[in-house]
């Protein structure tokens, strides 16, 4: 019989410790007809890379969905439920058709709508095509990324344009890596900040050029969004404080600073390195899918690899399956972290501290939206067209402030809300002069000479 | 409540800026209190899980409970009761009153 002790409590003690435990099914079960399945759906969501399009339908899986993902001879994509509404075979074997595709079975041709155009065996007066259609989803091409709307089709949103998508200065490649764990897990890695300070520079040393500093203690400060988050981290180093700033979409999307940075001088509004989602394939594997920025600007030090981003890589430590276990165990990186708190980790078994801040305000907000749509409430999303994009926040800001004869940890707390006041201030513009705008705010006030 | 002195009553909340499905931080001197809202009441409960140092209004409400986000402790918030493992010590409550659409709580601070 099971007790109910959650973690040991005295030393030499792993015997008695429950081991029934069950995974937290409310935050990490994807599936159709699941509530955060279908809170999830309610999302425009990453699904493939144009790269991925051949002259094959390519099978793939989303949200526990079986799928095909094509592009027709017409150019246009299209997104299917994988087995043919005729008989189940599979149209990754289906033909590609100046309009969708047509299943090898018994030829039945599907528009890339879900719309049966013809149902060649059947007799010229049969109405089955005018009755039944395949299961579709409404797609969109971005950047090398194809993003599909998996929800209730009167609730589509319009397709999130995010200020990420078109920064006149920065080449965004596409990149998908999968992970063999729950969507969460490596979602909750980008709202803890703390992870970088041991995994990525203490544990086996610093293993991203240019963000050495992050071995120190970060002062970490949390601004709750109607759509998710936007956290800092600041660090002193010397006179400098370091900012950096994260951008986290409930439910899966997040952006980060500059990776191979040269930091060491003041700078104001540095841009993201990533744009990425980690999107459920099903409740024990997911798949992010991103882009890389690249620009001279925030990536100082040029170290950045074009060649290194794709499909299943990235020009950074410690994102991929595909390096050697010698390597995962001498020093290990953030896909060995996420990956190894079990297929979906056990929330109950856990015990979390301050450095968990992050990971337990997004479950909460998380919980309280699934639960909101369940109710059938609308939850706010995010809205921007090419026009007038979402602004997003990530990104650096570094500033010389000599420390004061007080607390300096009070004084880096100040500073960070201060320039997220200043961030916030420039939503009002788009593009260049938004940029601007913060520049000059942040120089304002916090003058660098 | 009659005999309690009127400076122990602090403004806490305008009615319809308290959400039912987290509770609200209201900050009066050294206190932080989570304010939260069941169908057209209100409750006051300490801001800070008995268990570790955490928000409940970084948490959430779920029927008359509220659920610490950290390790899922659970207190019944008219009465501030443990309801869940692994908090052991009950949180404290406080007065609240409501004057048209504004909301009090009462802070008597020994």
């Amino acid at each position: 019989m099971s007790v109910d002790v959650r973690w040991a409590t005295k030393p030499f003690n792993g015997y008695g410790i429950n081991s029934t435990l069950k995974e937290d099914e409310e935050l990490t079960h994807v599936g159709p007809e699941t509530p955060c399945g279908e809170y999830m759906r309610r999302f425009w969501q990453p699904v493939a890379m144009s790269s991925q399009l051949d002259n094959q339908p390519t099978p793939i899986r989303i949200l526990g969905e079986d799928l095909v993902v094509f592009r027709d001879m017409s150019g246009d994509i299209g997104l299917l439920h994988k087995h043919c509404a005729h008989r189940g075979a599979s149209l990754e074997f289906a033909r590609l058709e100046e309009h969708g595709l047509r299943c090898c079975y018994h030829g039945w041709h599907y528009d890339i709508d879900g719309t049966i155009l013809e149902t060649p065996g059947e007799p010229e007066d049969s109405k089955i095509r005018h009755k039944v259609c395949q299961g579709a989803y409404p797609v969109r091409e971005v950047k090398g990324l194809i993003f599909a709307y998996f929800g209730p089709p009167n609730e589509i949103p319009e397709f999130p344009y995010y200020d990420s998508i078109n920064l006149s200065d920065h080449e965004l490649l596409p990149y998908s890596i999968h992970s063999p764990s729950n969507w969460l897990q490596e979602s909750e890695n980008a709202m803890d900040p703390h992870h970088s300070v041991f995994l990525h520079t203490r544990h086996g040393g610093s293993q991203f050029a240019g963000l050495e500093h992050f071995a120190e203690l970060p002062v970490v400060v949390y601004h709750d969004r109607a759509e998710g988050f936007v956290y800092s981290h600041a660090r002193r180093i010397n006179d400098l404080i370091m900012i950096r700033f994260h951008d986290h979409l409930t439910p899966n999307m997040a952006q980060n600073g500059a990776m191979f940075q040269n930091l060491a001088k003041p700078k104001a509004f540095g841009r993201m390195a990533l744009t990425k989602w980690v999107v459920p394939i099903d409740n024990t594997n997911s798949r992010k899918f991103g882009w890389r920025h690249f620009n001279d600007k925030d990536e100082g030090l040029r170290q950045g690899t074009r060649e290194d981003i794709g499909w299943e890589k990235v020009d950074f430590y410690g994102q991929t399956a595909h390096r050697s276990y010698e390597e995962m165990r001498s020093n290990p990186g953030d896909w060995e972290a996420w990956s190894s708190q079990r297929p979906i980790a056990v929330h109950q078994s856990e015990y979390l501290g301050t450095t968990d801040e992050g990971v337990s305000k997004l479950r909460s907000k998380l919980r309280r939206d699934i639960r909101a749509v369940a109710k059938g409430k609308q939850i706010k999303r995010p809205e921007g067209t090419p026009e007038n994009p979402i602004p997003t926040y990530a990104g650096d800001t570094t500033l010389r402030i000599p420390k004061k004869n007080r607390d300096d940890t009070a004084l880096i707390d100040r500073v960070q809300r201060e320039v997220y006041e200043i961030y916030e201030s420039g939503d009002k513009y788009v593009g260049a002069d938004r940029s601007e705008f913060i520049q000059r705010e942040v120089e304002a006030r916090f003058p660098s000479s | 409540m009659d005999s309690a002195p009127s400076d122990d009553w602090h403004f806490a909340a305008k009615t319809d800026c308290v959400e039912d499905d987290v509770p609200t931080l209201v900050t009066v001197g050294k206190f932080q209190i989570a304010l939260c809202r069941l169908g057209d009441e209100f409750f006051a409960i300490d801001n800070i899980c008995t268990h570790e140092h955490a928000c409940f209004t970084d948490g959430f409400i779920d029927g008359d409970e509220v659920e610490c986000p950290l390790h899922q402790a659970r207190f019944h918030i008219p009465t501030g009761k443990v309801m869940g493992a692994p908090a052991e010590e009950d949180l404290r409550t406080y007065g609240v009153k409501r004057e048209g659409d504004d909301v009090f709580v009462q802070v008597i601070d020994d």
